[in-house]
């Protein structure tokens, strides 16, 4: 039975000089899982907005929505709440009060359902989703992933027939967000309720959605089951190709266009039904492009007398001219490790040199002169009412005069391609915008150490391609650049060496290939598709690159 | 805390507003040195057992200090103890310094029970059916808190980390702060709205709210609440025929002891450890039943 | 809907002065710092009842649940300084963007929550009252104050004085069981350093935070469209 029909929606923002929907139509039946993709700015969540209509932005609106065969304007106001259920990508965002208790029972008590029956429903609600442990817990002790599952918990409870889920991991860690994506897919498959989840990285989530609805400039490009997708040309521009899982990116770009693989396992059979296994590949010695940067030796760092060692006896050499990325998992103290080198923590021992002199001998701000810091949020980093107010303070800060400090603000925005962002609030830009303008302050001081605190989080992967560029022009220029992350993909294709953070000490670093290709399971799709056939190879393009090497020797 | 934060909010409120009450507008030694006792032994069992020797010192010291200076502001009272400058310092005037320090220590005591035991989740199941808007507020308040001092370091850290300040001064740590402060009301302000319309998704502002709480009233409840309340009654009646009538001016009268005063002696003794039976009863029931396991 | 409506009044017109005048007979000899403590914590009633009653948007009600969320970290952050604390300034911005109401609750929820923290006691229903009817008046001033940045910052200072001297009262009818004028005079005497240190941080708090507050709620009651109340 159909759900919902979108019917030539078109809509214009007040004052927008074009559409960010046009003649947008679709159709999904109860029960189904669709993924809502595309890059930034498509059109995703103004789209998913207007199909909730207590978030419905103000505008132009042509066409009609259809939640059961009525028109979602004149659906009964509690079955519009309670029947469609909106997640927002931000979990501290949607949740409203401060016990889990009363998060779950907080849109019944809305809807003025009996005390009794919110018992019952929320105690059920809670064992469903694993939320008993923490249900008279306060809601900001949850880790995110926990967050996540609340919001997720507290719309279920309404009993909706619709889902509609914007961007819901692009906060999350990457174990948090497959399991996040595998409780989705349990809902619609064990409760019937239909999904529409937007998202950028589709490497969990296409494997168990029914459906992909590909948004492109405000049309639907594609409407179709994943597989399809290979059918799709031209659509090879990075914001969707780039999102694709590691096996449906190798078997495109081979060309096989008919029932795309989607994970591991049949990326695997697909290479392996075509290509013999080879040797790997020789790879030359690594050689540091300039001198030490930054050099830690035995590390330690705890936050009070009594609790456990964060970091200990940790050592690492980072040199500049050099894009070094540390990996690992959950509280392995990556967000640490860049406070005590940024000097923003005291490491109780260990020495730690800064371009060969010890942090300790910076006096004042000159630490952070020299070693900047780009926090986890981006927009931590901004104090002022406009971007340009923003780029302005960084410079007057360091003394430098109004006018001098006003053009070269403008200078910078230029180079980052950001100047149209410059008269704006920076809370009213997009995440990839938003992390530019933080970049451009952070560089106006022109360190040579430069950190990076999960620079990819809630990056669709075109903002990814242009972090990583800027990321080149620096390590160019002789900085040293040291992300710490969770994106394995980002760090195999980008980083010139690879560190793994663990237990408080880094245990193994080494160039992306050597260090991948020796993890098995702290390494990247296309490593383990190609494991054992092409061996040594890392990253899509490297796998791409060795089969068709391989085609044209045959 | 144990058991006795466990009760349902509702007769503890009652308990707390009656022995809070009667602690503070009953100027009777025998009510004052009662209530002292019992909220002693409450705060000892709430803690159970861990008082701070700093925090016991402290109602010594506060105790003294009302007891001394009392003299200072009141020379009413017939019975001189000496003089100083000419003007009498007299018995009464000490006793009643010593009869406010009692009261004035008691109801500290029991107010930091009531700290101990009515957690905001308490106050907002009484409060909140009444006012359903002020409880959203007071819900939605209490879950930025924590949010807010989280950003608030993280912006500080991120500020800091940019190389920001120009120098360790306080002028300049005091410039930063600000900048920091006014970066987080931006954040939060921004951050209301979002929240505001996870609200309006999930159906805030429909018609017909109802209220929920995890929170049950139980036999034993009815129990506290029924002694509460009877206790309550025989000790008011007896304050409200001045049966307690007790003066330190001029001259101090002797302590009632009229058959009303010495049956509201009793009951007000038993309401102000009524929990501390409860809770006793619960250790021994349980020594008793694990006994026979 | 009407049953609660006759419940409300019945709280209104009977229960309140019930409680005031029951407990005036009962406690006879403290019939003054009851009836003190009764109105303070009942002066809450009567606008509590007015906002509930009043059409509210959902962003406004979160905005004001912000400004009490700044305002208690305001006061938690500077607790090591005695009576150096901001919520008289966030209370009055609160009143001057949002209306008397919305400063009223900000005042009386900013004691209620802190004191969560810093202890509740006899004393927690006067910091409401006062704390919130500094945000009424400023609500009820709002038109003036937003145009006289003098009239704001002399209205901060002399609130502060006011917190101190009601705060006194108290403590003196609740010792002494009547106005006890030496013990009264030595009571502001020894909070003088306090009350100075108070006023004089309302008015550098509200001379650093209104403007560029009032320059954020104006930007997201502009942004989102919220209602004018700060009109009303």
């Amino acid at each position: 039975m159909e759900i919902l029909r979108v019917e030539d929606i078109t809509f214009r923002y007040p004052g927008a000089r074009s559409d960010a929907l046009s003649d947008v139509s679709f159709s999904l039946d109860e029960g189904e899982f669709a993924v809502l993709c595309g890059g930034t700015g498509c059109g995703k969540t103004t789209l998913l907005k207007l199909i909730k209509r207590e978030l419905s932005p103000f505008g132009e609106r042509r066409g009609e929505i259809y939640y059961g065969g009525v028109p979602v304007g004149l659906l009964d106001c509690r079955i519009a709440v309670g029947g469609i259920g909106y997640v927002t990508q931000d979990p501290d965002d949607g949740i409203v009060t401060d016990r889990v208790w009363h998060e779950l029972s907080f849109g019944l008590e809305n809807l003025g359902v009996p005390s009794d029956e919110i018992r019952r429903r929320v105690g059920e609600a809670a064992s469903y989703f694993g939320l008993e442990r923490c249900f008279n817990s306060r809601t900001d002790e949850l880790s995110g992933g926990l967050k996540q599952l609340l919001c997720l918990a507290s719309v279920t409870v309404m009993r909706p027939r619709l889902l509609l889920l914007d961007e819901p991991t692009a906060q999350l860690d990457p174990i948090a967000s497959s399991e996040f994506t595998a409780f989705l897919s349990r809902l619609s498959r064990e409760l019937g309720i239909t999904v529409i989840a937007a998202e950028h990285r589709l490497g969990d989530i296409l494997p168990v959605a029914d459906r992909v609805i590909l948004m492109g400039g405000g049309n639907v490009v594609f409407n179709g089951p994943p597989r399809d997708l290979g059918n799709l040309r031209g659509a090879e521009d990075l914001s969707v190709y780039g999102a694709l899982p590691a096996a449906s990116r190798i078997a495109r770009a081979l060309g096989d266009y008919d029932a795309l693989p989607l994970t591991v396992r049949e990326g695997r059979e697909f290479l392996e039904s075509r290509f013999a296994p080879e040797a790997a590949a020789e790879e030359p010695p690594y050689v540091p492009p300039g001198a030490p940067a930054v050099e830690a030796k035995g590390v330690s760092f705890r936050y009070g007398k009594n609790d456990p060692d964060v970091l200990s006896d940790l050592s690492m050499t980072v040199y500049g001219g050099e894009f070094f990325a540390v990996l690992g998992g959950n509280g392995a103290g990556k967000t640490t490790l860049l406070g005590v080198i940024s000097g923003l923590l005291n490491a109780y021992s260990g020495k730690i040199k800064i371009n060969g002199k010890n942090i300790r001998e910076y006096r004042g701000a000159s630490l952070n002169r020299t070693v900047a810091l780009l926090p986890q949020d981006p927009s931590t980093v901004f104090v002022g009412g406009t971007v340009r107010e923003d780029l302005c303070d960084m410079l007057t800060s360091r003394g430098i005069g109004k006018d001098e400090a006003l053009s070269r603000a403008e200078e910078a925005a230029r180079r980052f391609g950001i100047s149209d962002l410059l008269d704006r609030h920076p809370y009213d830009t997009s995440g990839g915008e938003r992390q530019k303008c933080a970049l451009a302050k952070l560089l106006l001081g022109t360190p040579s150490v430069i950190l990076l605190d999960e620079p990819t989080k809630g990056l669709d992967a075109a903002s990814k391609a242009e972090l990583a560029k800027t990321v080149r022009g620096l390590t160019a220029g002789g900085a040293a650049v040291i992300a710490v992350t969770h994106d394995v993909e980002f760090a195999a294709e980008h980083a010139d060496r690879c560190a793994l953070l663990f237990a408080g000490g880094i245990v193994s670093t080494d160039t992306p290939r050597r260090f991948f290709s020796e993890n098995s399971f702290y390494t990247t799709a296309a490593n383990r598709i190609a494991r054992g056939i092409f061996p040594g190879e890392v990253t899509c393009a490297g796998v791409i690159a060795r089969c068709r090497a391989a085609e044209a020797g045959k | 805390m144990g058991d006795i934060a466990r009760f349902h909010p509702f007769p503890l409120f009652c308990w707390f507003a009656a022995v809070i009450s009667v602690s503070v507008f009953v100027p009777n030694p025998v009510i004052g040195v009662t209530s002292l006792l019992g909220g002693g032994c409450l705060l000892f069992v709430c803690r159970r057992g861990r008082l701070r020797a700093r925090t016991a010192l402290s109602y010594v010291l506060l105790f003294a200090l009302v007891t001394l200076t009392n003299p200072v502001f009141s020379h009413g009272g017939k019975t001189p103890l000496f003089f100083v400058n000419g003007t009498p310092v007299t018995l009464e005037s000490a006793a009643y310094g010593a009869g406010l320090a009692v009261g004035i220590v008691s109801v500290l005591l029991l107010c930091a029970c009531w700290s101990e035991v009515m957690s905001d989740e308490k106050f907002m199941y009484l409060f909140g059916r009444a006012a359903p808007k002020l409880s959203v507020i007071l819900s939605a308040a209490q879950r930025m808190i924590p949010r807010f001092l989280r950003r608030m370091r993280t912006v500080n850290g991120a500020v800091s980390a940019l190389g920001a300040r120009t120098s360790q001064s306080f002028s300049d740590r005091a410039a930063q702060s600000m900048k920091v402060f006014y970066a987080m009301t931006a954040w939060s302000a921004e951050n209301s709205i979002e929240t505001a319309s996870a609200m309006k998704a999930r159906g805030y502002g429909l018609c017909g709210r109802t209220s929920f709480s995890p929170v049950r009233f139980r036999a034993k409840d009815g129990v506290l609440l029924a002694l509460t309340l009877a206790l309550t009654a025989v000790t008011f009646t007896g304050v409200g025929t001045g049966a307690l009538g007790f003066e330190y001016y001029p001259e101090i009268t002797g302590i009632p002891s009229s058959p009303l005063a010495l049956a509201v002696y009793v009951s007000f003794g038993v309401l102000s450890f009524l929990p501390c039976f409860f809770r006793v009863g619960g250790v021994l029931k349980w020594k008793y039943c694990v006994s026979r396991i | 809907m009407k049953v609660k409506k006759y419940v409300s009044f019945a709280v209104m017109l009977v229960i309140i002065p019930a409680v005031v005048i029951g407990g005036a007979l009962i406690f006879r000899e403290r019939q003054s710092a009851w009836i003190s403590l009764a109105v303070a914590a009942l002066s809450c009633v009567p606008v509590v009842i007015l906002y509930e009653k009043k059409e509210t948007d959902a962003r406004e009600l979160v905005l004001i649940a912000a400004m009490t969320a700044l305002s208690v970290v305001g006061r938690v952050l500077f607790a090591p300084l005695p009576g150096f604390k901001p919520v008289t300034a966030f209370v009055v911005i609160t009143a001057m963007y949002f209306g008397g109401e919305a400063g009223f609750l900000t005042g009386a929820l900013t004691a209620l929550i802190s004191n969560f923290t810093f202890g509740q006691g006899p004393w927690t229903p006067f910091q409401m009252a006062v704390w919130g009817l500094t945000g009424l008046l400023a609500g009820v001033l709002s038109s003036p104050l937003r145009r006289s940045r003098a009239l704001l910052l002399i209205y901060g200072a002399l609130s502060g004085v006011a917190f101190s001297l009601i705060m006194d009262i108290w403590t003196v009818l609740w010792a002494d069981g009547y106005l006890n004028f030496p013990r009264y005079a030595a009571a502001v005497l020894s909070s003088l350093p306090f009350t100075a240190v108070y006023a004089v941080s309302n008015v550098a708090f509200l001379l650093l935070l209104a403007r560029p507050i009032g320059k954020i709620l104006d930007r997201v009651k502009t942004k989102y469209g919220i209602g004018a109340a700060g009109k009303k």
